[in-house]
């Protein structure tokens, strides 16, 4: 893991040597917070950045560390087939998700830093709770898990709240601090500011032609970014990025213009592949993600903890795939979407499940649903060719229903 | 106090998680089925459901869409998986005729999760009266959760007397009466355990004692194929872990005070499951029960797909290791296909398990 931040440290100090660049600004805090994980004396705190905004941990001067982007980046680093094995080793199930199969086997061959709390939520999803079980057997240290229930009303609301003031206790025990909420507003003010720029990233996104981004840009930026939530650098980071998206090219660019607009949804590989290049080939950009709208519920300076409670509950993952259509919906109007593409992550049940249910809706209003299977993390399970040819069937189709002739 | 109706042709409500508090469907004049599909073969691909998840799940689809379940007049979902949770997204666009509700339930146990849980049960009797056009009593839910406990007593009272004698009762046949009980009216399966109760009483034995004690666990488990198989092998099951076992009927629902915040309390803390962050969790209860029933040998049938149990199965592992207590771990597809590897397999086991025993008996 320690490699992995230093490798991300490198590249950004290499790429920043060269002129501002948002993407490894961002990486270049996500090496200096990883790396401080490692260093003597660091608190650690084992938690999720998707779930539970990471504007609580800052004040406290904590590392917040989340194992599965941990099994991610390990991923990312070509580490996946070690790692898996050694969850497979350990008797974990192999068809489960291979994210939490990479956090079993990296945690096993000791590449993750140590934990001193670990924090986290009920939802979602069932295999992250799991490791969480199994880790707090493992080191006995002090567990909160906040269970996160499926209304939105003011009960569920107090519910998890108080909740979330345990785990403020849990914080202040862990480093000598006075209960004080108020120490939340800096951060929280920070991640309004992100906020309030990433709509202007979308405003940008909305614009037709969209300004090209390389690969799964928009995607990585809100994948990763989450996890600098609350921190001053990530205003910088989405400042840059702005700059940059009003610079890059809409007509022409690398893709030749944009032909087809598409949008994001569920997860994207972490090893190298060719979806990107041949959405480039055939013009196709990717303008939106729904991951970037479930990650920007504003927060209150005044009522830090009420509106993080509100933050989590506004989460889509809890939500019933009827609120997800409605939800894509609304985003296939806005960036005026011409096919929603699905890297479906094979063993994930909440995304799968019913997965067939957004593809019928969407087809029924005449939006062409790229479905595109394999595993995020395991590269044996993805096809380039049969993935080529996926993507060349859909692009076909789209062409055949703007111009039937 | 109003009188339950206990008629057999109450209409009837489906649930599917045992952490379902049937008591509100008993005190609104319906009987709980459990949907089990544990009987039908999936003969086709379903293009609505993925293929990589439950198959527990998929068979009721399927044999929901098959109407196999009969006039039921709708379907509680548990949120207790991933899957179930996305099932009532799949059963609420595709058999939308049979209505289904959604009961958020804590996977944790502390005081505030039992009271948030106390008021989502409330909510829901209210709802569900409200769309039966009535209004269900608070009367009429004391004698439902009385009548349940009544069922539950009998059963853990029938596991108790079959422990003794476990040769009385094979446990294919105990676990074929169960599943008939678990889609009757309480009131009416409680009849029937009392009558299976009394006929123990000097019944002589239906098979042979046999050396090889072993508990079977599961996350759910409706293949009696499976269960004949071990008794073919020569083993004894003397005791059970999984949703529609004992579990099920552990721990009685306190009949003082108030009954939502009783069901709560009762469903949120009673034998968990491999879904709750529990205290002592699904496994250290699992140990306890290992020692209850003395069993020397444990099989585990996972459900193929089930993150929760799957999850478990590393950890009981080295837990039975460290007790020396062998442990066999088979995977099934919520079928009764494999069966002859299966058989290899569990045949296997019961001669360890006898050499074992006999060497034990030699030192």
């Amino acid at each position: 893991m320690r490699q992995i931040y230093e490798s991300y440290g490198k590249y950004a100090d290499e790429t920043l040597q060269r002129g501002p660049n948002a993407r490894a600004m961002m990486y270049r805090e996500i090496a200096r917070t990883g790396l401080a994980a490692f260093e003597p004396g660091a608190k650690v705190v084992w938690t999720t950045s998707y779930d539970l905004p990471m504007v609580l941990y800052w004040p406290f001067g904590v590392v917040p560390f989340n194992f599965e982007y941990g099994g991610l980046f390990l991923a990312a680093g070509g580490r996946a087939a070690e790692a898996l094995a050694a969850s497979n080793n350990l008797g974990y199930p192999v068809d489960s998700c291979s994210i939490h199969r990479m956090t079993m086997g990296a945690e096993e061959l000791g590449f993750f830093p140590h934990a001193d709390l670990l924090i986290s939520t009920t939802h979602f999803c069932d295999g992250k709770t799991k490791c969480n079980e199994v880790f707090r057997e493992k080191y006995g240290v002090p567990f909160h898990i906040i269970d996160t229930p499926l209304g939105e009303d003011e009960g569920a609301l107090d519910y998890v709240e108080g909740q979330l003031r345990k785990v403020f206790d849990a914080l202040c025990e862990l480093t000598g601090r006075q209960y004080d909420e108020s120490i939340l507003k800096e951060p929280v003010g920070n991640y309004n500011r992100v906020l309030t720029l990433m709509e202007e990233v979308n405003t940008l996104r909305k614009q037709k032609p969209a300004p090209y981004l390389s690969g799964n840009r928009g995607f990585s930026m809100t994948m990763v970014g989450n996890m600098l939530y609350g921190r001053p650098e990530l205003v910088s980071v989405y400042e840059q990025y702005v700059k940059e998206l009003i610079a890059a090219p809409r007509e022409g660019g690398p893709d030749g213009g944009e032909r087809f607009r598409l949008l994001w949804l569920g997860g994207n590989p972490t090893y190298p592949n060719n979806l990107f290049e041949t959405f480039r080939e055939f013009g196709a950009r990717i303008v939106a993600e729904v991951l970037t709208f479930d990650m920007m519920y504003p927060l209150s300076e005044e009522k830090p903890l009420r509106s993080i409670s509100e933050w989590m509950l506004n989460s889509r993952f809890r939500r019933s795939v009827r609120e997800l259509i409605d939800a894509i919906l609304k985003r296939v109007a806005e960036f005026q979407i011409d096919a929603v593409v699905s890297f479906s992550h094979l063993p994930c049940r909440t995304a799968n499940t019913a997965l067939y249910l957004i593809k019928e809706r969407l087809n029924a209003k005449g939006i062409v649903f790229m479905d595109l299977e394999a595993d995020l993390c395991d590269v044996t399970t993805f096809s380039p060719d049969k993935t080529r040819t996926a993507i060349e069937n859909y692009i076909q189709m789209m062409s055949t229903s703007r111009d039937p002739s | 106090m109003a009188v339950v109706k206990e008629s057999e042709t109450d209409p009837k409500f489906g649930w599917l998680c045992s952490y379902t508090p049937i008591e509100i469907f008993v005190a609104g004049g319906l009987t709980p089925v459990r949907l089990d599909a544990g009987d039908i073969m999936l003969h086709r691909p379903n293009p609505d459901i993925h293929q990589l998840i439950c198959p527990y799940i998929r068979a009721v689809y399927e044999k929901a869409h098959q109407e196999g379940f009969g006039p039921i007049e709708g379907v509680v979902f548990v949120k207790c998986c991933d899957a179930m949770f996305r099932f009532y997204d799949l059963w609420n666009a595709h058999l939308s005729q049979q209505p289904a509700y959604l009961l958020p339930t804590p996977k944790i146990q502390s005081l505030e999760a039992i009271c948030y849980f106390a008021t989502a049960i409330k909510r829901f009797t209210e709802k569900l009266g409200q769309d039966r056009g009535m209004k269900i009593k608070q009367d009429d839910l004391w004698k439902a959760i009385s009548d349940v406990n009544s069922l539950r007593s009998s059963v853990q009272r029938l596991y108790q007397a079959r422990l003794k004698n476990p040769q009385v009762m094979p446990y294919s046949k105990l676990r074929i009466l169960i599943r008939k009980w678990l889609s009757m009216h309480p009131s009416h399966a409680s009849e029937d355990v009392e009558k299976e109760l009394a006929g123990l009483n000097g019944k002589p034995f239906e098979m042979p004692l046999t050396v090889a004690r072993v508990l079977l666990s599961s996350s759910t488990l409706d293949q009696v194929e499976v269960i004949r198989l071990m008794e073919e092998a020569g083993i004894t099951v003397v005791g059970d872990d999984y949703c529609s076992g004992l579990r099920h009927f552990d721990k009685l629902v306190s009949e003082e005070g108030d009954p939502y915040f009783n069901l709560a309390e009762r469903y949120l803390t009673r034998w968990p499951c491999a879904r709750m962050q529990a205290d002592p969790s699904h496994i250290q209860r699992l140990l306890q029960e290992v020692e209850a029933v003395e069993a020397n040998g444990v099989i585990y049938v996972g459900l193929k797909y089930c993150d929760q149990s799957g999850y478990d199965v590393p950890r009981m592992q080295t837990r039975f290791k460290e007790r020396q207590i062998p442990m066999l771990y088979i995977e099934n597809d919520y079928t009764a296909s494999g069966l002859g590897q299966l058989k290899v397999r569990i045949e296997a086991f019961s001669e360890m398990l006898g050499e074992e025993l006999q060497y034990e008996t030699d030192l």
